[in-house]
């Protein structure tokens, strides 16, 4: 499948739905370094990151930042 | 007066194994991160899980991150996928979301600089007035596609569409987005 049949495939892509045979195009244009289709994916990223970085936050309970700190320090 | 740590410097620092850069890092994002997660995944308490899942792989693999590219991008995909993840197992649905990350972290290139969020971040005012005028069925699609996280089937459910009609929205939408996107952000060519 050419570049330009997937133009509007790469949100779809990161995000997983996209149909089958269009996810494997985009994995074989990806997986042989195309310019096109990696640049296309970075600036569909930019929109997923846009669309997930704009929900509301929300403070996580304080000890959960603790229990990071204190499993990163186990051997 | 001292300049706060920019997040390539925090990620830099984590890299190194340096948990105040960690905890930095943490207090920065993590609230964005959860909020997000708790949009997806209801059990609260699995989501307190899976942010400690997210920062225990920062700190393993920041250095492959580095590499990448920004640090906040792979945040939020990273939360996105593991949440996506949990709630599908929960409905014993195919769990490819996390893997599929995986993968894409082996492609070169493919994630935008710290450079290019910063453009975004600047430009998140004039971006999401924009985005205020797509239509409210569009963008109510890609709030349960992209934030919620839902599979298709279930957003055709909800919205009581085809999975097709489904399908052409979403594109419809995610078209509008990333037009907006090249304009506000200078990158619109004759070629696209």
């Amino acid at each position: 499948m050419e570049c330009r049949y997937l133009d509007d495939v790469y949100e779809l892509f990161l995000l997983g739905l996209l149909k089958p045979k269009e996810t494997s195009a985009v994995k074989e244009h990806l997986e042989r370094g195309c310019p096109y289709c990696v640049d296309h994916l970075r600036e569909a990223t930019q929109s997923v990151y846009f669309l997930l970085s704009g929900s509301k936050g929300r403070k996580p309970p304080a000890q959960v930042k603790n229990q990071i700190l204190h499993s990163l320090r186990r051997p | 007066m001292a300049q706060e740590p920019t997040f390539r410097e925090l990620l830099d620092g984590v890299a190194q194994h340096d948990e105040s850069a960690l905890v930095e890092l943490y207090d920065l994002t993590a609230p964005g991160l959860f909020g997000l997660i708790t949009e997806i995944v209801t059990d609260r308490e699995a989501a307190q899980d899976i942010l400690k899942e997210v920062f225990a792989r920062l700190w393993r693999d920041a250095k492959r991150i580095q590499a990448g590219g920004s640090v906040r991008v792979w945040l939020a995909l990273e939360a996105r996928a593991k949440a996506v993840d949990w709630q599908r197992a929960q409905s014993g649905m195919r769990t490819t979301a996390h893997s599929r990350l995986q993968w894409l972290m082996k492609v070169n290139s493919w994630m935008p600089q710290p450079a290019d969020i910063d453009q975004v971040e600047k430009r998140r005012h004039l971006l999401e007035k924009l985005v205020r005028r797509l239509p409210k069925p569009q963008s109510e699609l890609l709030e349960m596609a992209v934030v919620k996280g839902f599979p298709e089937t279930e957003i055709s459910r909800k919205a009581e569409q085809p999975p097709g009609r489904i399908e052409h929205e979403l594109r419809a939408g995610l078209r509008f987005l990333r037009h907006r996107l090249r304009a506000v952000m200078g990158t619109w060519s004759a070629d696209i």
